[in-house]
């Protein structure tokens, strides 16, 4: 080990000698490759305050498995209802930070760092009590970098985890009592881990384009079971058949090798700095779930469904503080697709939001 | 709310003003107004665990099951002889070796618009908050819960030196849904109440520091719950506090007591805290001291310390009575750090080794106290 570190650190000073232009910093914060303006599930720190417009279910209401129910019963995985009406307006709380250990390379060929990002995602009522409905853990780790000053890519293992607020939790529990269908659980959104493909374009200031693909490891712990590719092993050496056999029962048997519940992405960001501090943007965030195409149930009885797509726009304005890195943006943004928590996954939503981001 | 309509007006401005300013500087360069500065001018104490600050650590607690979270606080109306009791309910087997958790908290401090005057004075509007989360480094990793808090107000630093801190502040704990499901398949519906949490929604924050040389720093925080709002557990409420409005409950004005022991143990249950004396009012009061030494070419090293005094802590929640012969809840975190806050262009980037006795490190296990050594990463923006 002493002596692979020797070498390295002579190949380091080596390098630095003979290019001028080399560096190896330690710590770097900002992230090579920076796509989503707009994803709640990106690695920045928002707070904004959303207006529903419509949703589909509509109502408070949480998806659950009944556990007595058999696999086979359309009522297995069933959306519930916690509270009466419709609550349209919450705030959104998103809270993300990126980590690169080191960078190294030359800036204006190849720059590498391994980095580390993770994030909360949160929604609470704008109403009452301000009840939370749920709460998002994401986490991406693995390497970025740039190519030619203006190409990015990045690849690494990407962790989601979606959590049900407690007081939305209580709320189900007292307004459901446990009858003869036995208690249920609330279903969770979970994919850990899925391996994260990204490449994009950033050398312009006024256009960025970028593109990621989602696909899942082979060995990952999965939720909801709908969801489930056939050739997960969520324990080892068992797959989907066997792991889950009701299940694969039920749903009449697998959903084919084609089918690995990926998640497509595309970024486009269009930017028009007026000072070194000031900028408006606007961006346009596209998303494709393929696991939409289960239409989230096990009893498929729909031939039509295809991958379920959602979009988000946004139009803001940016002050930077060079000094900090870090830059202050206030934005508008509409969105079109799923309800902006994991656990909500079967809930399409479209709103406006008016808030601030850090990035 | 009127307390906030200054604060909602100030953040308003800042947006307004935003795109109208480009210069900063006037007369000459001595006074000067930055928007955005991000880098506050208050800076929390370092070693107190909800410092709004972005950290990922480890941490250990001996092998010993009272300091091992294995119980929520739930509520039994008909406990304590028929006058209610809060009651430990578990959600899982104490387990000596389950003593290990990941502390994972995201939160930021910044500043909105600043003011500044020579080097004698500056004023800044900020913002904070954040969550915080803790899970179980056994097992399943459970999230034993999340804690949500964010607050903003005003700031005045005087010569560099002496700054004040005034604004709002809210505290909300929120159990972890997989603890909550444990709790409800191992506690039948008949032996408890209610579950209660913690909230302080909201409070005034003053905030004090004294920083005499560079690498030498005094703080002195307060938080008092607002007269006006919400407080979780019922027992933790100040005699005279009244509850706010709201959609479901608009009866403003109520005492506020009285309305979350029917919430915490039932309808039917009446109690309030009118015996409590007047001098509670669920004061949460932290001093910090802090020591910095430069290292050239990498950053700083510094010890701080964090000490905690909770005034909800004179409460029994075993008789929900105030007794004036039982202290101050008192935590204390001490805190080692080797932070790259000198490398230009980079948040403060943090390694920190700190011992914590006190309560467990989620709001809602206020309840709980602990002992732990953790280990982690610290990013302050």
């Amino acid at each position: 080990m002493k002596r692979v570190l020797a070498v390295l650190c002579f190949f380091l000073f080596a390098l630095s000698v003979v290019s001028a232009s080399f560096v190896f910093d330690f710590g770097p914060s900002d992230p090579l490759y920076a796509p989503s303006l707009n994803d709640s599930y990106t690695f920045y720190s928002g707070l904004h305050y959303i207006h529903q417009t419509e949703s589909s279910p509509e109502g408070n209401n949480i998806m659950v498995m009944w556990k007595k129910r058999e696999a086979t019963d359309p009522d297995k995985f069933k959306v519930i209802s916690y509270r009466d009406g419709t609550i349209n307006d919450f705030l959104h709380l998103q809270l993300g930070t990126s980590v690169s250990f080191f960078r190294i390379g030359w800036p204006e060929y190849f720059l590498l760092s391994p980095t580390l990002q993770a994030s909360f995602n949160s929604v609470f009522a704008a109403s009452g009590g301000a009840d939370v409905l749920g709460f998002d853990g994401s986490f991406f780790f693995g390497g970025e970098a740039r190519i030619l000053d203006g190409f990015v890519m990045r690849f690494g293992l990407r962790h989601y985890s979606g959590h049900t607020g407690d007081e939305v939790l209580q709320d189900a529990v007292s307004r459901n009592v446990t009858d003869s269908t036995g208690s249920f659980e609330v279903v969770n959104y979970v994919r850990d881990n899925m391996y994260e493909l990204g490449i994009g374009y950033d050398g312009n200031q006024y256009v960025q384009v970028f593109a990621s693909i989602l696909l899942p490891k082979k060995s990952s712990w999965w939720n909801p079971v709908f969801h489930k590719p056939d050739w997960i092993e969520s324990l080892p050496g068992k797959p989907t058949s066997v792991r889950d056999e009701a299940y694969w029962n039920a749903r009449g048997g697998g959903l084919g090798s084609g089918y690995g519940a990926y998640i497509l992405q595309g970024d486009l960001n269009l930017a028009y700095p007026f000072s070194e501090k000031y900028k408006v943007f606007s961006s346009l965030n596209v998303k494709f779930h393929q696991d939409g195409t289960t239409n989230h149930t096990l009893t498929l009885d729909d031939d039509t469904v295809r991958w379920e797509m959602e979009w988000t726009a946004s139009l803001g304005f940016t002050i930077s503080d060079a000094a900090a890195n870090k830059a202050l943006s206030i934005e508008v943004l509409y969105h079109d697709g799923r309800f902006p928590l994991l656990n909500y996954f079967w809930k399409r939503s479209k709103y406006v939001s008016v808030g601030i981001a850090i990035r | 709310m009127k307390d906030h309509r200054f604060l909602v007006s100030l953040f308003v401005v800042c947006c307004v003003l935003a795109p109208v300013f480009g210069a900063y500087t006037f007369f000459g360069d001595d006074f000067s107004i930055t928007l955005a500065p991000m880098d506050p001018l208050y800076k929390e104490s370092r070693a107190y665990p909800f410092t709004n600050n972005v950290a990922f650590r480890y941490f250990v607690s001996p092998k010993d099951i009272q300091y091992l979270p294995t119980d929520i606080l739930a509520t039994d109306a008909s406990a304590n002889e028929g006058n209610g009791a809060y009651v430990r309910r578990s959600f899982k087997d104490p387990n000596e070796n389950n003593n290990k958790y990941w502390n994972l908290k995201s939160a930021i401090n910044i500043g909105l618009l600043r003011f500044e005057y020579k080097d004698i004075m500056a004023l800044e509007g900020y913002i904070h908050g954040g969550l915080n989360t803790v899970f179980g480094a056994y097992g399943g990793v459970d999230v034993l819960g999340f804690d949500g808090q964010y607050g903003a107000g005003v700031t005045m630093q005087l010569f560099r030196q002496l700054t004040f801190r005034f604004g709002f502040h809210h505290f909300s704990g929120h159990w972890g849904d997989e603890i909550l499901k444990d709790f409800m398949e191992r506690n039948d519906e008949d032996s408890y109440d209610g579950i209660t949490e913690y909230t302080r929604n909201n409070s005034y924050l003053f905030d004090v520091s004294y920083q005499p040389v560079r690498y030498v720093k005094f703080l002195v925080e307060a938080e008092l719950p607002m007269h006006v709002g919400w407080i979780r557990p019922a027992a933790h409420v100040p005699a005279d506090a009244i509850k706010n409005t709201s959609e479901e409950s608009p009866d403003y004005g109520k005492p506020l007591s009285g309305y979350i022991y029917g919430q915490e143990f039932g309808s039917e249950f009446e109690r309030n805290n009118d015996s409590y004396p007047s001098s509670y009012k669920a004061w949460r009061i932290g001093l910090g001291v802090e020591f910095e030494v430069p290292i050239p070419t990498v950053g700083l090293s510094y010890l701080a310390t964090d000490l905690q005094l909770h005034q909800d802590g004179k409460i029994n929640l075993d008789t929900l009575e105030y007794e004036s012969d039982r202290p101050w809840d008192m935590e204390f975190t001490v805190a080692l750090g080797l932070s790259l806050e000198e490398v230009a262009n980079l948040p403060d980037f943090t390694i920190e080794l700190a011992y914590h006795d006190g309560r467990f490190p989620l709001l809602n296990f206020f309840f709980q106290r602990s002992r732990y050594l953790s280990l982690g990463l610290v990013v302050t923006i």
